[in-house]
């Protein structure tokens, strides 16, 4: 039987859940983050700062996704507008559309009061577009679209309805690009396990991120899988560059949101770095060609 | 070949619940459903890591997807 889009619940995280971590004020983020608020991993060569390589993977997406010099692109999960923001000044997209289900991230794009960038508080699962889209990228999002403990099925069916949706609204060739943690195979640990709890207890309440095989079975005569990358070792250097800076300006932290709060994020980078670094985690690029 | 036996299944599942602060119902059996104790899945991550102390075994992974029940466990098979 067939859900009526507009009436089922939305899969994975609710906005709730999603304000708890991405809500606390947008001035503590700004304090660690790079000037660009991009809060996922970097694409990192030799020599780059946190910054330069934040916009390296923001290009990097641009490219793969088809988007440079398309007319519209959309953004699933656009968090505080990096990519919105580069798709439009560097690489000429007229139209480049955010969703998010984080109200400050939402009102910060909103605030820039500029007509080619757009910024919709909505689920994937409520969005209807006003044209088809030429391309679209999705960082760091899908790791919300489903709830831990969801059944390997449910979790392809979820991604699966995604990659469907998407489809549907781009326009003939065009192209998907996500960048997305997902699950590694080192043989798991009583530590690992303690921090996975703490991690989808505490930090990322009701997510959960895929197996490298479960979103690639998701896009079987959807799209074909054009590129895949895993870059493990560059959500470490991310991690690193976003703990030395939270450290340096702690007590500025503390007074913007109080020592529970940031010795809260502190762990959540310490944890999320060991987990890359010993296997229990992976970094996906990957790049899909609508069929 | 089975290398977990339904009573180390049920041992196990106790000191997990246990551990966890759960209430141990005193009727669990093989048909219990694991959900039905409030295990979740990292709990049952937990069993599986705890299974393959108590057994001195490398559990095959792969055979953990679609647990239900206790009496589920004893046909984890090792790597």
């Amino acid at each position: 039987m067939a859900l009526d889009q507009h009436t089922a619940e939305p899969p994975g995280a609710s906005r709730d859940a999603i304000g708890s971590h991405y809500d606390v004020g947008v001035g503590f983020f700004e304090q660690w983050l790079d000037p660009t608020l991009t809060y996922s991993s970097a694409l990192w060569e030799a020599g780059d700062t946190l910054e330069t390589a934040q916009l390296r993977k923001l290009d990097y997406a641009a490219s793969e996704a088809g988007a440079v010099g398309a007319r519209r692109v959309l953004d699933v999960g656009c968090g505080w507008g990096s990519m919105l923001t580069r798709l439009v000044e560097e690489h000429g997209v007229e139209a480049a559309v955010g969703l998010t289900l984080s109200e400050t991230q939402r009102d910060r794009i909103a605030g820039w009061d500029d007509p080619r960038r757009e910024v919709r508080l909505e689920h994937w699962h409520e969005h209807e577009p006003d044209a088809p889209y030429d391309a679209i990228v999705s960082i760091g999002a899908l790791e919300h679209f489903v709830r831990h403990g969801t059944s390997r099925a449910d979790k392809v069916r979820t991604y699966r309805e995604f990659l469907s949706r998407c489809r549907r609204w781009l326009a003939p060739g065009g192209r998907l690009y996500v960048q997305a943690i997902c699950k590694g195979n080192a043989r798991l640990t009583a530590k690992a396990l303690a921090d996975a709890r703490f991690v989808f207890e505490e930090v990322f309440p009701q997510s959960d991120v895929p197996w490298p095989a479960e979103l690639v079975q998701a896009t079987e005569w959807l799209f074909d899988l054009v590129r895949l990358r895993n870059d493990a070792d560059h959500y470490v250097q991310t991690l690193d560059a976003w703990r030395e800076r939270l450290l340096a300006r702690r007590e500025e932290g503390e007074r913007e949101v109080g020592a529970g709060a940031v010795e809260h994020y502190d762990r959540y980078l310490r944890t999320a770095r060991e987990h890359f670094a010993e296997g229990h985690a992976g970094l996906l690029r990957v790049t899909l060609a609508a069929v | 070949m089975a290398v977990i036996s339904e009573e180390v299944a049920l041992d196990t599942v106790r000191r997990v619940l246990g551990a966890r602060h759960k209430e141990v119902a005193p009727d669990i059996a093989a048909d219990t459903q694991l959900e039905s104790l409030g295990l979740d899945s990292l709990d049952i991550a937990e069993l599986f890591l705890q299974l393959e102390n108590v057994t001195s075994t490398e559990l095959d992974p792969s055979s953990a997807e679609g647990l239900k029940t206790v009496g589920d466990l004893v046909e984890l098979r090792p790597l």
